[in-house]
């Protein structure tokens, strides 16, 4: 919803609100004021919350008043999902120069942490971002209007192919992936992801922020080391973890080679190889011509490059 | 209405209460493709509604 125009958010809004107004339909109660779209912050702190509080590591440190005690381990949660994805973490010694969040919960303690939400880096938003850009180049130069131009994108499964409309609506390009899998498929999809992490606006971050720095330019502080903690990832990780099928506290590096590997896969492989899974509980179905893409941003996300 | 259906199975026990339940929707990034079903989903709710209020008024 954050992605909408605000006039379109709104109209949106108003027919939520007019449906949870409707006894008949709706029969709690229900104020105008508990429909609304939240900002990206609290996407992200609703998800350390959640998280936090299902792995026991949230209500023990909550006796007295003041700030959580930091000797307590928290988790960091790095979340993804369609359209943005957020990253929030405890920050024990509480230098946060941007982006703190006090958390309040129950009556006198709060957490100080860090919560950032980056609009458009979701994944399904990330993909037309990159292919998207992939249109705009392909229709920026002289082409044959007879016929529906083409491009080739190597995080597209090999034998895979759909048609893309250029960022402003005019032009229909059919955007393919190789014929037969490329031996350095992963390499060049990551090259072309990369450019989606925005890197080069952290020049800026770099010089103000002295390096405490993400993606798009974003401020971050330092993530602290607290003993028997971690970050976990949800939502939508869960689909790249889930197809790769990864252990849950697979390395980068582990999840990398297993990447490679899916980029490595034509479509039609793809499809055998997801059939072969035989999932019973997560169906990860939705994306299957995009899991070299999305496992390629995955890990770019999760480097930071 | 998935969410709705979800809210009043989890608190069928409560149903003598669910007046005095608040209810909160707090909308997150959501890519623009759920918004479109979304919105259509909201469109086909308000026909069924309209239908049902002209059924009843005379």
């Amino acid at each position: 919803m954050r992605e909408l125009p605000l006039d379109q958010r709104e109209a949106i809004m108003q027919s939520v609100r007019s449906v949870l107004s409707t006894k008949s339909l709706c029969p709690f109660y229900f104020r105008d004021n508990f429909a609304r779209v939240i900002s990206g912050e609290e996407e992200a702190v609703y998800a350390w919350t959640s998280a936090n509080f299902l792995m026991g590591r949230l209500l023990p440190p909550l006796k007295g008043i003041g700030d959580a005690e930091p000797i307590n381990s928290t988790y960091g949660i790095v979340d993804m999902g369609g359209s943005s994805c957020q990253i929030a973490f405890f920050v024990p010694t509480q230098d946060i120069s941007e982006g703190l969040y006090k958390l309040h919960i129950g009556a006198q303690k709060y957490w100080n942490l860090y919560a950032k939400s980056f609009l458009q880096y979701g994944h399904v938003s990330a993909r037309r971002r990159h292919l998207q850009a992939i249109a705009d180049e392909t229709t920026s130069v002289q082409f044959d209007s007879t016929v529906v131009p083409r491009a080739l994108d190597y995080c597209f499964h090999a034998g895979y192919s759909e048609n893309v409309l250029n960022s402003v609506g005019t032009t229909e390009v059919e955007v393919y992936g190789p014929a037969v899998p490329a031996g350095d498929q992963y390499e060049r999809c990551a090259e072309a992801v990369k450019a989606l992490m925005r890197k080069s606006e952290g020049d800026f971050c770099v010089k103000a922020y002295h390096g405490e720095c993400s993606i798009g330019g974003a401020y971050q502080p330092s993530i602290p080391v607290e003993k028997d903690s971690g970050f976990l990832g949800i939502s939508s990780y869960i689909y790249a973890w889930t197809f790769l099928r990864m252990p849950s506290t697979a390395s980068l590096d582990e999840f990398r080679i297993r990447a490679k590997e899916i980029c490595s896969l034509s479509f039609s492989d793809v499809l055998l190889y997801y059939e072969n899974m035989n999932l019973v509980d997560n169906d990860v179905s939705d994306y299957l011509p995009y899991y070299c893409f999305l496992s390629t941003y995955t890990l770019s996300l999760l480097e930071g490059k | 209405m998935v969410l709705l259906r979800f809210a009043k199975s989890v608190l069928r026990d409560q149903m003598d209460d669910w007046s005095n339940i608040p209810i909160y929707l707090k909308a997150t990034g959501l890519a623009e493709e759920l918004c479109s079903q979304f919105s259509l989903y909201i469109f086909l709710f308000y026909f069924d509604l309209v239908k049902e209020e002209c059924a009843s008024c005379p």
